[in-house]
């Protein structure tokens, strides 16, 4: 590769080269107008695939698994319709195994080069198997791939999948020509790998996830989520060593590390300048294209090794990253890095703060987490608090965290060496300020001023009145109609749009319209992403512009199919249709996977563009979860398992979106989201030093570099407390140390009545409503009649009266923060 | 009467045009060569 152009005929086979997966499964699947497969992508750019009949085959044996599949759920159907629907949301249909290439496939195959495309699709609610067809290869996939290899002498195989997958089998075969992650690409997929296969695009990408070279040499690889038969609690055991952290730590081997990605061109890189000047550590790196033939761009990493001390500190962390422009052949760039020498600090529980201890921390450039050399040594001759806190997320049992003392890190030959040569930069610690965090205290109450007017948004907006005289004139049920989303029904069902300012089928939700004619408060729209914006494609309206009930409802990947033969609604004649296609764009994943901020602030840019022309207000993404496992279903849905890189291209992402006025992202899930199985009522326990380096990191970031409109908390507790219901992290933390000014919403239905496996008790509930108000979670979403009722009756109540006493100062504030958004 | 923002033609639109040009551009930049054999024939020579 790239293709050269006497390359006219393709051999094409896999299960992702014409059923090309563009993103995952449940809410993250965006329905764009039309899905660009491998196949067409290379057909219109210009190629002859010549297995059309094993690709047809193919086709064949998964239509006959899918129309099985079918049977089976609407036999549930019968039974119980949301279990039904559970069901198509937690267990969609996978594909069968490929069908073998036979001696007459290759036969018939006879083309100038072969591809074969391998794709895997996962999604919220199911976490990923490490078996054949999942994390592993299929048998009939290797048997497949061999048999090409000897056929073929150069056989290129191509990845499809958001996550990580095994690749042993195929890196030990030969004949094997280039292994290329597609990843997953959106609706444009197939037209974006041509590109590359063709060199027209540089595959400059770097991985932002380590590929470990078998699932089980991941950190608590066997008690992950429902890996040790609990999926009750999860104890983070790993503690820091996430992701590199732990590969490096402890001197394990992945099949390909962190940060790592290979080019067609080469590239030659040097330090020239190290310094550390204004508290910041700088560099200068010059890198230049040494090949002779192609365009690139190359990716230069900056890591730090933290001296051991009282706190242990892994063997290296990413500490900055620069992407160079497309650099012609002999090219040369000047790249500029930076950090805060205060980004080094680790946290202390015992002190509850941040410090950076004494010692030597040696500063690493280069292309990837194993492939960089020691340019300097930031010498901190004692101890310096750079922030000072309080411990807020304690952890809730004895939690036995690992340890890296007794190992031997990851080194090469050179390492000592090189840390003997280091340039050694001091820090006048004498000008680092220590930062104090002020925690708030009770909110205060809005009172209404003496009239009997109505004070309108509008008034608010003009300086006529402040929006806490708007809130204080607001009734205890008006405020809580605010703080709960539209839905009263069931889940799945037509959410009560009313008189809403705006209409929008196949959004996520929205807030009430029930104060647009006397205050104009607008409905705010919700719409869920990350991978574009997810609305119904098409619906219907009569010829007043009323939505046909049934046409446009929320889209779940199957429905149609299982609702065939239902009664349909009745269209008049005179109905109009209207059309909402949106970009798919690339997952989260592959985004990170360009290490180009300018490339994100790009992706939010096209789906900020596309709110603005559907009238949404919030998009429920970007999703930052930690890839703490590879096996978490949701993992396309985020970035990285390093959370400076995850912080940043949240804020990028969000940078994107919120330059067009009045549109605002919704980072999410916060936090401790990392896994799909009984994600409602997990209980994630976890210590507080890595809950803030690790898991919270990346959140900090997005709020302090970008604003982002809203978060959405997450389904789950931490450390024995559902996140929606905890005042430490979303108001301790998220507000008063972090200076978030957003909404907080709640994922939908952790306050329960969104049962995903019907039926069972857990040992852990739902969370509650008022509760959610008390720690500052504003809006809970959808909504029931259940979480307004909960509300009402807290406000003034008396302890033991109901499950959490409200204060109407309380309400108030998350009213009054929703008003500031809509 | 609630606000409809969604289109009543449906013919793909410029912004899905321009928006899908720019999608593909991103898309190949974070497709990652994890493996290139030197002396691998389709590269060209």
């Amino acid at each position: 590769m790239p293709l050269k152009s006497a390359v006219k005929r393709i051999a094409l086979f896999g299960n992702g080269a014409r059923r090309t997966i563009k993103g995952g499964t449940g809410s993250g699947d965006v329905n764009s107008r039309f899905v660009v497969n491998v196949e067409q992508g290379l057909s219109e750019g210009g190629y002859e695939i010549t297995t059309k009949a094993w690709l047809d085959r193919y086709d064949e044996k998964v239509e006959a698994a899918r129309a099985a599949y079918f049977q089976s759920v609407r036999a549930k159907m019968a039974e119980n319709g949301m279990a039904a629907f559970m069901e198509l949301f937690n267990n969609p249909f996978q594909e069968p195994s490929v069908i073998p290439i036979t001696d007459a496939d290759i036969e018939a195959s006879k083309a100038d080069a072969v591809i074969y495309v391998i794709s895997r699709n996962s999604g919220e609610g199911r976490d990923r198997r490490p078996v054949p067809g999942d994390y592993e290869l299929f048998e009939e996939e290797e048997a497949a791939i061999r048999k090409l290899t000897e056929a073929y002498p150069d056989v290129i195989v191509v990845l499809n999948t958001g996550g990580v997958m095994d690749t042993k089998v195929i890196r030990n075969m030969e004949h094997i020509g280039a292994i290329l992650l597609m990843s997953q690409a959106g609706n444009i997929g197939g037209y974006a790998l041509c590109d590359v296969l063709t060199g027209k695009t540089d595959p400059c990408g770097h991985l932002t996830t380590t590929w470990a070279e078998n699932y089980e040499d991941y950190p608590c690889a066997d008690t992950f989520s429902y890996r040790n038969g609990d999926t009750d609690d999860e104890y983070y055991e790993e503690g820091i060593f996430v992701g590199y952290r732990y590969f490096d730590s402890f001197n394990i081997t992945p099949a390909y590390p962190f940060g790592y990605g290979s080019s067609y061109a080469d590239f030659e890189w040097k330090v020239t300048g190290a310094k550390v000047e204004a508290l910041q550590v700088k560099l200068s790196v010059e890198v230049k294209n040494s090949s002779s033939q192609y365009a690139g761009k190359e990716t230069i990493q900056v890591y730090y090794s933290a001296p051991q001390g009282e706190l242990e500190k892994p063997y290296q962390e990413l500490a900055a990253f620069a992407k160079t422009k497309l650099l012609a052949p002999g090219e040369t760039e000047e790249l500029l890095l930076s950090y805060p020498v205060t980004q080094m600090a680790s946290y202390s529980e015992s002190e509850a703060a941040y410090v950076l201890e004494p010692g030597s921390y040696y500063i690493r450039v280069g292309v990837h987490s194993r492939k960089t050399a020691i340019v300097a040594a930031v010498v901190i001759p004692q101890k310096v608090v750079t922030k000072k806190l309080e411990n807020k997320l304690t952890v809730d049992c004895d939690l036995f965290e690992m340890t890296a003392i007794d190992a031997v890190p990851y080194s090469y030959p050179t390492e000592q060496q090189e840390k003997e040569a280091a340039k050694v930069l001091s820090v006048p610690i004498e000008e680092i300020v220590c930062e104090k965090v002020s925690y708030q205290k009770e909110p205060k109450l809005c009172t209404a001023p003496d009239t009997e007017h109505k004070i309108t948004m509008d008034e608010v907006r003009n300086g006529n009145y402040t929006m806490d005289e708007l809130v204080g004139q607001l009734t205890v049920e008006e405020l809580a109609t605010l703080c709960v989303g539209t839905s009263r029904g069931e889940y799945g069902g037509d959410s009560i749009i009313g008189s809403a300012s705006t209409l929008c089928p196949g959004a996520a939700g929205d807030t009430t319209s029930l104060m647009i004619e006397d205050r104009g408060i607008k409905n705010a729209v919700l719409a869920d992403g990350p991978a574009g914006l997810r609305l119904a494609a098409t619906f219907l309206t009569d010829s007043q512009d009323n939505q046909i009930p049934g046409t446009g409802g929320i889209a779940i990947s199957g429905m149609e199919e299982l609702l065939k033969g239902a009664p349909k609604p009745e269209i008049p004649a005179d109905a109009k249709t209207y059309y909402q296609y949106c970009t798919a764009i690339p997952i989260a994943t592959l985004l990170a996977q360009t290490w180009d901020m300018d490339l994100l602030e790009e992706a939010g840019d096209i789906v900020g563009e596309e709110m603005k022309e559907f009238g949404v207000t919030v998009w429920l993404a970007p999703g930052m979860n930690i890839h703490r496992n590879p096996l978490c279903g949701r993992n396309f849905e985020y970035y990285s398992e390093d959370p400076l890189l995850s912080g940043l291209c949240a804020a990028a992402d969000t940078r994107g979106v919120q330059k067009h006025t009045g549109a605002g992202t919704c980072i999410k899930h916060f936090a401790f989201n990392n896994q799909e199985d009984n994600r409602m009522h997990v209980n994630s326990h976890v210590s507080e030093r890595a809950a803030r380096e690790i898991y919270l990191r990346g959140f900090e970031i997005a709020v302090k570099e970008a604003q982002p409109m809203s978060i959405m908390s997450s389904y789950n507790l931490v450390n024995g407390i559902h996140t929606a219901n905890s005042y430490d992290l979303l108001t301790a933390l998220a507000r008063d140390e972090w200076g978030f000014k957003g909404i907080v919403m709640t994922d939908w239905g952790t306050t329960g009545g969104m049962e995903m496996e019907q039926g069972k008790t857990f040992k852990y509930g739902c969370s509650n409503a008022a509760a959610c108000i008390k720690a500052g979670n504003d809006l809970i979403m959808p909504g029931s009649q259940n979480d307004v009722d909960e509300i009402i009756k807290s406000v003034g109540a008396k302890e033991g009266e109901v499950e959490c006493p409200l204060t109407l100062e309380e309400l108030q504030i998350c009213a009054g923060r929703i008003l500031r958004i809509v | 009467m609630a606000k409809i923002y969604a289109s009543s033609n449906p013919e793909v639109s410029e912004r899905e045009k321009r928006n899908m040009e720019r999608s593909r551009r991103i898309a190949g930049q974070g497709m990652v060569l994890l493996k290139m054999r030197g002396h691998c024939r389709l590269k060209v020579q």
